[in-house]
């Protein structure tokens, strides 16, 4: 087809209520995450053709009002009066009806052409409550679709509705909410000073604008600041919010909100049916266990423990076959091309660089399919209330043990960006000062790499595990410290909802870990391909001529050395000596601020630089085990340095815009993990030489 | 009235207010707990954290905020 009409729909509902599954459904693999970098909003989008239109569909994030609490409330709201989406689809856990069509009297007040999706509408009926919908349409005046998104049912449906609304074939009303006599007059005089003047107020309907001014919510507040008579409003605002209180003897954002639970009870009287009372629920049961005082943080600790296993177990294998298959691609390049330049760049800078990364991909989506099904099946919230306790001993708040958790072998960008559901701008920056300390998925190569090359095989998984607590550890003492001299204050509280346990979707997991794996193979096919061919450069030139009487092995190790990185090494070697390493480490370590696995591709290049036949070049992990300069004490050292050391630029960058683009806090970040770094190696090299471990 | 913190697991309670400020009340509306409404402990670990079921979701309350929800039996 040509010339396919194009349709935008934003999704939007509360969190777990099936949105993600329904928005896989629709776009299936035809979906793509935003560009982390530069882009200030992680946006889900995806597409999928029906009946000669191209939809475009966006997926909001998961919000329970369209207050200004998080800033992903912000990023949805912005999102529906900005871009304007042609028909929004809020999405409705309908076995949770009233709850989450508290959202939906935010939407409808914005003026938005929306289609209702409920979704889950069978465990409606299996809780033994019927809903009638075509009512409950007519009184919140919006088409009623039903689904049931993890059995892909009623997508079509939702498509037909989306397009009718758009096409005009079928009409939305308007809802009023009764806010009483007393409410309606100050929000009337409240609209007559926005209206003053045709005064733009960034796209927003004036009567929204006028109810959030009255709940005293930050960002309408940011959108009048702007207008000639702010000063007047202002005045307004305080005059009514201190009249509506006298009267009430409550806050009017709490009086607000009871009449717009209100306005739902009253239609949920009018069209649900409720004919069994709501019984004790097999989660309520498992419950009992994994929040149990002394069971909970063991089973937690088990859980992560299995993870790992789970990966590390598993993975072996196929990583094994991964270095294989670069191996044979290096000699078989080194036969076909003529020994010199080109080939050396081909496999000592492309294949030497890229392969030693991507050799570790089938880990690392191991590692993303095990989480996604922790995070599918309802446990990753109940983790982070087991943790709220602890957490919160250390400065830190519950919530950020998600951000953290995202950070641990997936990527601290996202890390950092998941930090947003945190409210308090206080236990964001901390989460954000110490999400960087945890595995990330380009941090776990180098750790692999190393343990599999100086520690004994049946001891990988528990070194691994040792690395990770270590990590955590390092994590929370440095929160504590944050909290106690530099941000300094109470931790926000916590309250989260619990989704009932589920079984996950295969496709689910599957679409998640290939979401988060692709970005890994796409960073390795970009930047860490542009790296490897820079230092690849860098040890190549200034190139150095064969001499009389020097054997070829001298003359290889000679040429690395008086390269222009290697110059750079042995100027920066003084610092990291009393680490235990030598230049190439610091090398190592300097090109991997670009990207943490370009730790590996580095040493990757420098070791097989180093081998004189190419055809021979064996794998990296057997080029270290093989260098006498390297001992399990200096793995170690190294190893720590890079635990702990600077987090790469992209994750800087995100760290700046997310801290409120604060060159303080950035600058902070990078000393403090530095300082810790050497700090932390040298206690470990010197201490450990001192008491004859290892050397 | 009460403490949120110290209620039993099982019992029924009214939620009355929540001291602390005004970000608080708002994530609490917005989670379904309005002055008045009903509410059931699910479980209280002992540790005073809890887990309520609010207009047929269950939340999970930390010990610091628990401690500032005032609630009565119902």
């Amino acid at each position: 087809m040509v010339n396919k009409k194009n349709l935008t729909v934003a999704l939007a509902g509360n969190p777990n209520c099936g949105k993600s599954t329904i928005f896989n459904n629709l776009t299936g693999s035809r979906q793509h995450v935003g560009n982390y970098p530069g882009v200030t909003v992680e946006k889900k989008e995806g597409n999928v053709a029906y009946n000669g239109y191209d939809f475009t569909v966006v997926d909001l994030p998961g919000t329970y009002s369209l207050s200004a609490y998080s800033e992903d409330e912000a990023v949805a709201r912005d999102y529906i009066v900005k871009e304007k989406p042609d028909v929004v689809v809020h999405i409705v856990d309908a076995s949770n009806i009233e709850r989450n069509l508290y959202l939906y009297t935010q939407l409808a007040e914005l003026d938005v052409p929306i289609v209702l999706a409920m979704n889950m509408s069978d465990i409606v009926e299996k809780k033994g409550n019927s809903i009638d919908y075509d009512e409950l349409s007519r009184l919140l005046g919006k088409p009623i679709v039903k689904t049931v998104g993890n059995k892909n049912k009623g997508m079509e449906d939702l498509l037909e509705t989306v397009l009718k609304l758009y096409e005009g074939r079928i009409k939305i009303e308007k809802i009023k909410i009764d806010y009483g006599e007393e409410i309606a007059q100050e929000l009337k005089k409240i609209a007559k000073l926005l209206s003053k003047g045709k005064q733009s107020l960034n796209e927003y309907p004036v009567k929204w604008i006028a109810i959030k001014l009255l709940e005293n919510d930050s960002s309408a507040i940011d959108v009048i600041k702007k207008l000639s008579n702010e000063e007047e409003i202002l005045d307004q605002i305080e005059k009514s919010r201190h009249h509506l209180k006298l009267h009430f003897e409550d806050d009017p954002e709490v009086i607000i909100a009871d009449r717009r639970y209100g306005f739902i009870s009253g239609a949920c009287t009018q069209s649900v049916r409720i004919t069994v009372e709501e019984r004790h629920d097999r989660s309520d049961q498992i419950d009992k266990i994994i929040l149990n005082r002394f069971l909970g943080l063991p089973i937690f600790a088990a859980v992560m423990y299995g993870i790992f296993k789970f990966t590390f177990t598993f993975s072996e294998p196929v990583v094994g076959w991964f270095e294989l298959l670069f191996e044979w691609m290096g000699g078989a390049v080194a036969s076909v091309v003529p020994e010199g330049l080109i080939q050396s760049f081909l496999v000592d800078g492309v294949i030497g660089g890229v392969g030693g990364v991507l050799g570790f991909f089938p880990l690392v989506l191991f590692m993303f399919f095990s989480i996604a099904f922790f995070e599918d099946s309802g446990y990753m919230a109940r983790a982070a209330f087991v943790m709220d306790k602890i957490m919160s001993k250390f400065g830190l708040h519950g919530k950020s043990f998600l951000p953290m958790m995202i950070s641990t072998n997936g990527c601290a960008v996202p890390g950092i960006m998941a930090t947003r559901t945190l409210d308090s701008k206080k236990d964001r920056l901390i989460t954000m000062m110490v999400t960087p300390f945890m595995i990330c998925g380009a941090k776990l190569p180098i750790f692999a790499l190393f343990i599999g090359a100086f520690f004994p095989s049946e001891q990988g998984a528990n070194m691994m595990f040792l690395m990770y607590v270590l990590s955590i550890l390092l994590a929370f003492s440095s929160a504590w410290i944050l909290k106690k001299f530099v941000f300094k204050g109470e931790t926000a509280h916590f309250v989260m909802e619990l989704p009932p346990y589920r079984i996950p979707t295969l496709k689910g997991l599957l679409l998640k870990m290939w979401e988060r794996g692709w970005l890994y193979v796409k960073k390795a096919g970009t930047i860490i391909l542009l790296i490897s061919i820079i230092i690849w450069a860098g040890f190549t030139f200034p190139q150095m001529d064969a001499q009389e009487g020097v054997s070829e092995e001298s003359v290889a190790s000679m040429q690395m050395e008086q390269s222009y990185a290697g110059r750079i090494g042995k100027f920066i070697e003084p610092a990291v000596k009393p680490l235990g390493l030598d230049w190439r480490g610091g090398v190592a370590l300097i090109s991997g601020v670009a990207a943490k696995e370009v730790v590996v591709s580095t040493l990757g290049t420098i070791y097989s630089l180093g081998e004189v036949d190419a055809e021979e070049a064996g794998s990296l992990k057997e080029a270290l085990i093989k260098d006498a300069s390297w001992s399990p004490l200096k793995a170690l050292s190294f190893l720590m340095f890079c635990l702990i050391y600077l987090p790469c630029f992209v994750a800087m960058a995100v760290f700046y815009r997310e801290s409120g683009s604060s060159w303080k806090w950035t600058s902070f970040l990078v000393f403090w993990t530095t300082v810790m770094a050497w700090v932390a190696s040298f206690v470990i090299y010197q201490g450990g030489t001192l008491l004859g471990i290892g050397g | 009235m009460n403490q949120l913190s110290q209620a039993r697991t099982g019992s029924n309670l009214v939620f009355i207010s929540a001291n602390g400020g005004m970000g608080v009340m708002g994530r609490l509306t917005d989670m379904g707990l309005i002055p008045g409404e009903k509410i059931k402990v699910l479980h209280n670990t002992g540790h005073g954290q809890v887990t309520v079921n609010i207009k047929g979701s269950k939340v999970a309350i930390g010990h610091g905020l628990a401690q500032k929800i005032v609630v009565r039996e119902e």
